[in-house]
């Protein structure tokens, strides 16, 4: 059974597409709902980009300040 | 070296283990893991650099000071990053709290007060650290980020960048699982709104 044209994409059904899931009813939707289509690829294309952000890192020597801080709090209780 | 490479192999439940029983290694081998991703949560939350790195600094002394009330049937990542969350919000609220007006304080009485309340403006110069900041954070996707209420950041950030389940979010954040849904849908809605242009 096609979704009716009231029945646009739900939130589940974006997640379902994120982890390649369509079911058929879906697939029918998206074939004749410009509209579904449309908000199916620009969710594409945010989860695309937020899977290529930048992996920020600190500065070096995060880790020797960290424990040099982590000694003075123990010395000092 | 050979210390080194086993360190590697352990699970995170072993690491705390190390570090409780006050070994340095264990700590480092802590850091090693998450600096990264802790840095980059609170890092996109306040969008400042280095108060990014005191913030993350921040984290793991609490997350150090506390390893005795971590349990380890949890994962060790949400519990610091709920830590690293809660101590990215509270900087937020306090720097809200802190924002003065550039004329002054409203119940300022006389000029000398109102002067001594008023903002000191910086150089409107660039630092070095801001250009780098204004290049890590001047990305579409990352203006648009920024752009999202603080508690939908913090969802969508360990959703699609640290990679965790629905449930692991709310158990992080201490929210119901429908919020933490309703707040990545809610999110992704407003960054389909802002990238809504890009094509492939």
């Amino acid at each position: 059974m096609a979704l009716s044209a009231a029945q646009h994409l739900t939130w589940d059904d974006l997640d379902g597409l994120e982890i390649g899931t369509r079911s058929p009813t879906l697939a029918v939707h998206l074939e004749t709902c410009s509209q579904c289509r449309r908000t199916a690829e620009r969710d594409r294309q945010v989860l695309k980009a937020l899977s290529e952000v930048a992996p920020f890192a600190p500065s070096a020597g995060f880790a020797d300040r960290l424990m040099l801080r982590l000694r003075r709090d123990a010395q000092w209780g | 070296m050979q210390q080194a490479l086993e360190l590697q192999t352990i699970t995170d439940q072993e690491v705390v283990a190390l570090a409780r029983e006050g070994r340095e290694t264990g700590y480092r081998e802590l850091v090693r893991r998450y600096e990264r991703p802790v840095f980059a949560l609170v890092y996109r939350m306040v969008r400042d650099r280095e108060v990014a790195e005191d913030l993350a600094q921040d984290t793991f002394l609490k997350a150090f000071n506390a390893l005795d009330s971590y349990r380890p049937e949890y994962k060790f990542s949400s519990w610091l990053f709920k830590i690293a969350h809660n101590t990215a919000i509270d900087h937020l609220r306090r720097r809200t709290l802190d924002t003065l007006s550039i004329e002054g304080a409203p119940h300022a009485m006389t000029p000398e007060q109102l002067e001594a309340t008023a903002l000191q403006l910086e150089s409107d110069a660039p630092s070095a650290l801001d250009r780098v900041e204004a290049l890590e954070l001047g990305g579409e996707i990352e203006e648009a980020i920024g752009r999202l209420r603080p508690e939908y950041r913090s969802c969508i950030l360990l959703r699609h960048v640290e990679g965790l389940a629905y449930e692991e979010i709310a158990e992080t954040l201490d929210l119901p699982l429908g919020t933490v849904k309703t707040y990545i849908h809610r999110a992704r809605h407003e960054l389909r709104a802002a990238l809504g242009h890009l094509r492939d």
